[in-house]
């Protein structure tokens, strides 16, 4: 069942500078005057019912073959209320030092993607209440992501910075005075034992309860995407496993995919399996040291092993598979590098049955447990319009009782036809955060035992060797396959030229790759919409109120990954 | 004074001292490997059979380690505040029969340093004292963390103090007397005459607050490494921290010795068979503690407290009337 | 052998509590004042009174622990505490005179006297027994009075630290009580 298409009409009879710029896929981008952008979103936020800011980006035109009216444009994402339907704006920015206005106001995702576009970019938000940098350190020069920014050319950075302009404000509008209140500033991170990767926060503590919190990221950020304007297609899969590197043949897979998508091709149907049953086990493998590591900070030790040790098993099914334990790499454009080996079922039943007893035993040592209860119930709770508001998606979106699932709202890879359910929470608490998950996992099993079942025969890589590696002998005894070979190495997969949105359903939340293709084989820009970044960024204020213990629990069931938070 | 009373006394500390310090090595051995029995995997393996020497690496890297005091540590009381830890928790095995006593060469042995007629109150107060090692020393070493330790064991010393005092009060009017022996021999007649059959209540009290007093999980606040770090031990390095550990794994054995000595009818009548049961015993304590820590979560510091004044508190006070009640009528 | 050790607490006592007052120092203050109370409890071993030294240390280190909790709150304990003295001769020569005046007040009358212990210690009777039996015959009401006084306290304690501290109706306007009594009155 298709959605039905945007129906964007009485946006542009609303505005009359808006325009119908073409469509992406079934998204519609639309370019708006800058003047006008903050009517436009609110428009779009309250009379089209898009609800969710899924991202927004630049895009540096300074290189482009063809020259465009201004250098830098502006590209916001948005996701329907309905959860199928995707919309873009794109507006010209004259000035990067004028900017445009900011959309806070309208969406609270808003204040740390605004952020990373100035960082990046330099292009500035007006209003914004704290415009500075967020992935890049604070003493860096010049803005990375332009296209005038040398890719080798590397700062030297030391001092560390306080956060109290971050923080001082924050105490402010609650009322509160250091010295006063007796408040004491903690950092936690960026090297604590429970900072999931290096992540660091500023807390204002009264006692042990948090009254303000500040977040710092982008101690990991190694400009993944400025080296995905360096590399051609195949070679960005590599720096892709960096991402969220606990599932990282996920985020093969959705590259990949979204390549593909440009290209228009889709994968034969073994292919298409294959790709489910490793997404699926991924997302175990994803939930699984989330929730081993989210269990051992509150001290329960024992889970971690129970937890653990399946999904080292199937880390070696992968290695087995892949040859790469953790970052993968086996996906490519248009397939993969090679098919399941002989005697691949037998050992992922094995898995599949570890992470069922797992699961079992350590849902048996915790679900009636009250210090486990206690610890967890009721902590950070985030309702379902915030966590809407804060750019949730994933197992934390649907631990507030939002049922938004890519797999259902809008099916790819015969999602539709796999026997599973979708699973919500109700409070969007820690607890709920956590027992989505495990919830989770038991689904993902039932999808790959299905799919397993059904796994069709016949090739897994489509045909088309413009876009895939000969065979071996085709290159050594043909001249075509010599020259499919040749091109394929040396300039890569050339993708049309256009701009396209891809979204899929990550262990974490939608992961979307927003790709500008200028028809070479090196895409012009990459946008990761990672969903720990939004996570991150709410997660200073819905621990607030909260004890320091709290604090690292909500951390942890959050399932912040730094490696795609910070890219 | 007689001299051989004094060397028989000095000799009893020098192998109590012994003994336990190389228990408390042994502590951590343990430790280690029935949670990792617990837990599916083997624990040390690679040093000497079984990880046996694990120990013996343990210490040698302990000891060899670069001894670091921060420089805006308060140098004295950082350096002093392990020793009190350690110190003290030696200390209180003063007043602890470990054995019955026993003939040795014709010459009639006690196995308790001094049998002071007020045993119990003199572990309670050396153990209170030995809460100024964590306390002290969180407080010198200048570090955010080492104070939020430093908050926590207060209010659970506190706290829990009040818990224990209370729980053991129902129990003292029962035997009426502060002496361990006195509480062993009013036990002696065997399994029916153990005080946990008498007062239930009053032994999971006390049972509950040891865990807080040796500061093991579900009570593994003061040093809970996934929310402070180490607490008051963030800035320790080497032995300094090393001696904090001692404390830790000697109070677990002391506690151990004195809940089977106040409610599981200790050495009982003093035989060879009672001093076995007397070790079994506390080594089921010793490995409780243990398996908590493999099969629960830590607790929050106010749901400690709620659980100390709203709960535990409470019980034991009407624990306190009910026996006395009892007793009157 | 005792008087080596009555000598030994002693000077250790007086250095520790010289330790307290002399420094500027919060931590260390405290810290020496702690281990005074400890000392002090020695005396009490020295002279057969176990029950009253093993209380000693349990009252005191309670009581400074509580000290302590506050002191962490109020000061940076790792740096010096500045005090403002004026004249800090006057402050020692004053606190000194006054501390000579009370010891010559208790002791004049005591050293022309022979010292008899009121309640001496009967053999065979346990030390806790002893203090048992004189509170509760001879101080029965002061024993009395100061668990009353114990319990006023803690219900004040209570009462404190109770949810609504900060509704107090002396500071409501009349209005205000008013409407709540009603609000109360009609649930």
């Amino acid at each position: 069942m298709m959605p039905d298409p945007v129906d964007f009409t009485p946006l542009l009879e609303q505005f009359k500078t808006a325009g119908l710029l073409k469509m992406m896929g079934d998204t519609p981008l639309i370019s708006v005057h800058s003047n006008e952008l903050f009517s436009v979103v609110t428009f779009v936020k309250e009379a089209m019912g898009f609800i969710l800011l899924l991202d927004i980006t630049a895009v540096d035109n300074l290189d482009m073959a063809h020259p465009t009216s201004t250098r830098f444009e502006l590209i916001y994402l948005f996701r329907h209320k309905d959860f199928n339907k995707t919309m873009a704006l794109k507006t010209a920015i004259v000035d990067p030092d004028v900017g445009v206005e900011t959309i806070l106001p309208l969406y609270d995702a808003a204040d740390w993607l605004e952020r990373e576009v100035w960082d990046q970019y330099g292009v500035l938000f007006q209003n914004h209440p704290t415009l500075k940098r967020i992935l890049n350190h604070n003493e860096f020069v010049g803005h990375p992501l332009r296209k005038d920014y040398e890719i080798t050319k590397g700062q030297y950075c030391t001092e560390t910075q306080d956060m109290l302009d971050e923080m001082q404000p924050l105490l402010d509008a609650r009322g509160l005075d250091m010295e006063r209140d007796e408040l004491m500033i903690l950092n936690l991170g960026p090297s604590h034992p429970a900072s999931h990767g290096t992540i660091r926060t500023l807390v204002a503590l009264d006692g042990e309860t948090v009254r303000a919190g500040a977040s710092e990221i982008g101690y990991l950020h190694r400009g993944f995407e400025k080296s995905c304007e360096n590399h051609d297609y195949n070679q960005i899969i590599p720096y892709t496993d960096r991402l969220n590197y606990c599932s990282a043949l996920m985020n093969n897979i959705a590259f990949a995919k979204t390549v593909e998508d440009m290209l228009g091709v889709t994968l034969p149907d073994r292919g298409i399996f294959i790709r489910v049953i490793l997404t699926e086990l991924s997302r175990v493998i994803d939930h699984l040291v989330c929730l081993a590591a989210g269990l051992l900070d509150m001290g329960a030790q024992t889970n971690y092993w129970y937890l653990f040790n399946p999904r080292n098993d199937a880390t070696d099914f992968l290695s087995k598979l892949t040859g790469a334990r953790l970052t993968n790499s086996y996906m490519r454009i248009g397939g993969m590098t090679h098919d399941l080996y002989d005697g691949w079922r037998a050992d992922l039943d094995d898995i599949l049955k570890k992470v069922d007893s797992g699961i079992a035993q350590t849902l048996t040592m915790i679900e009636h447990n009250r210090i486990y209860q206690d610890r967890i119930q009721n902590i950070s709770p985030v309702s379902a319009e915030q966590a809407i508001a804060y750019g949730f998606t994933g197992p934390n979106l649907r631990a507030s009782g939002v049922p938004y699932d890519l797999r259902f709202d809008k099916p790819y890879y015969y999602y539709d036809t796999f026997d599973f359910d979708l699973v919500v929470g109700s409070q969007g608490d820690t607890h709920d955060r956590m027992m989505v998950r495990f919830e989770e996992m038991l689904q993902s099993i039932k999808i790959i035992r299905q799919a397993a079942d059904t796994l069709p025969g016949g090739e897994f890589n489509i045909a088309d060797h413009r876009i895939v590696m000969p065979p071996k002998t085709a290159v050594y005894n043909s001249i075509e396959g010599m020259m499919n070979q040749f091109k394929l190495v040396y300039e890569g997969v050339k993708v049309p030229k256009g701009e396209y949105y891809g979204a899929f359903e990550a262990a974490n939340g939608e992961l979307g790759f927003y790709i500008v293709s200028d028809g070479s084989g090196t895409p012009y820009k990459v946008k990761v919409r990672a969903p720990s970044f939004l996570h991150m960024a709410a997660y200073p204020k819905i621990i607030e109120n909260y004890q320091v213990a709290d604090a690292i629990m909500t951390l942890g069931s959050l399932n912040i990954i730094a490696g795609e938070m910070d890219r | 004074m007689e001299v051989a009373y004094i060397i028989e006394t000095l000799i009893k500390i020098v192998v109590i001292l012994l003994v336990f310090s190389a228990l408390a090595g042994f502590g951590t051995y343990f430790e280690r490997k029935i949670l990792a029995f617990m837990q599916r995997r083997l624990g040390p393996m690679h040093v000497g059979p079984f990880g046996l020497l694990q120990i013996a690496a343990d210490g040698i890297k302990l000891f060899t380690k670069e001894d670091i005091v921060p420089t805006n540590a308060v140098g004295p009381i950082f350096k002093i505040a392990p020793v009190i830890t350690a110190a003290t928790a030696f200390m209180a095995a003063a007043a602890i029969p470990f054995l019955p006593q026993f003939t040795i060469f014709g010459y009639t042995v006690h196995p308790i340093v001094a049998d002071v007629n007020i045993g119990i109150l003199y572990i309670l107060g050396v153990m209170a004292v030995g809460f100024y090692g964590p306390l002290l020393g969180s407080l010198a070493s200048s570090n955010k963390f080492a104070l939020i330790s430093a908050a926590r064991a207060a209010s659970v010393f506190i706290s829990y103090e009040v818990v224990t005092g209370l729980s053991l009060l129902a129990p003292l009017m029962m035997v009426g007397s502060f002496s361990l022996i006195d509480f062993n021999n009013y036990q002696a007649g065997g399994i029916g005459d153990w005080i946990i059959w008498s007062q239930p209540v009053a032994f999971v009290l006390f049972w509950i607050a040891a865990f807080a007093e040796t500061g093991r999980t579900p009570f593994h606040l003061v040093a809970n490494d996934h929310e402070i770090i180490d607490g008051f031990g963030t800035e320790y390095s080497g032995m300094r921290w090393g001696l904090f550990f001692i404390g830790e794994y000697a109070n677990m054995f002391f506690i151990s010795f004195v809940i089977v000595l106040l409610f599981l009818g200790g050495f009982g009548d003093g035989s060879v068979l009672g001093a076995l049961g007397f070790l079994l015993k506390m080594s089921f304590f010793f490995f409780f503690f243990l398996w908590t820590r493999a099969a629960w979560p830590d607790i929050r510091p106010d749901q400690l407290m709620w659980l100390c004044w709203k709960v535990l508190m409470p019980l034991a006070v009407i624990n306190v009337v009910v026996t006395g009640f009892v007793m009157m009528f | 052998m005792e008087a080596i050790a009555f000598y030994l607490f002693a000077v250790l006592t007086t250095v520790m509590f010289l330790i307290t007052v002399l420094t500027n120092h919060a931590l260390y203050a405290l810290s020496a004042l702690a281990a005074g109370m400890i000392f002090i409890s020695a005396f009490f071993f020295l002279l057969g009174a176990d029950f009253l030294g093993a209380i000693q240390i349990i009252v005191y280190t309670g009581a400074v622990m509580a000290l302590y909790a506050f002191g962490m709150m109020f000061f940076d304990t790792t740096r010096d505490v500045v005090e403002s003295r004026t004249s800090p001769q006057i402050i020692f020569g004053l606190s000194g005179l006054a501390a000579l005046t009370v010891v010559a007040m208790f002791t004049a009358p005591i050293i022309s006297e022979n010292i008899t212990a009121l309640y001496p210690a009967i053999d065979g009777v346990g030390n806790s027994q002893m203090v048992g039996m004189v509170l509760f015959t001879k101080f029965l009401i002061p024993f009395e009075v100061a668990a009353v006084m114990l319990l006023v306290a803690m219900i004040a304690g209570i009462v404190l630290a109770g949810k609504k501290m900060d509704h107090s109706l002396t500071l409501m306007k009349e209005e205000e009580i008013e409407r709540e009594t009603n609000e109360k009155a009609q649930v």
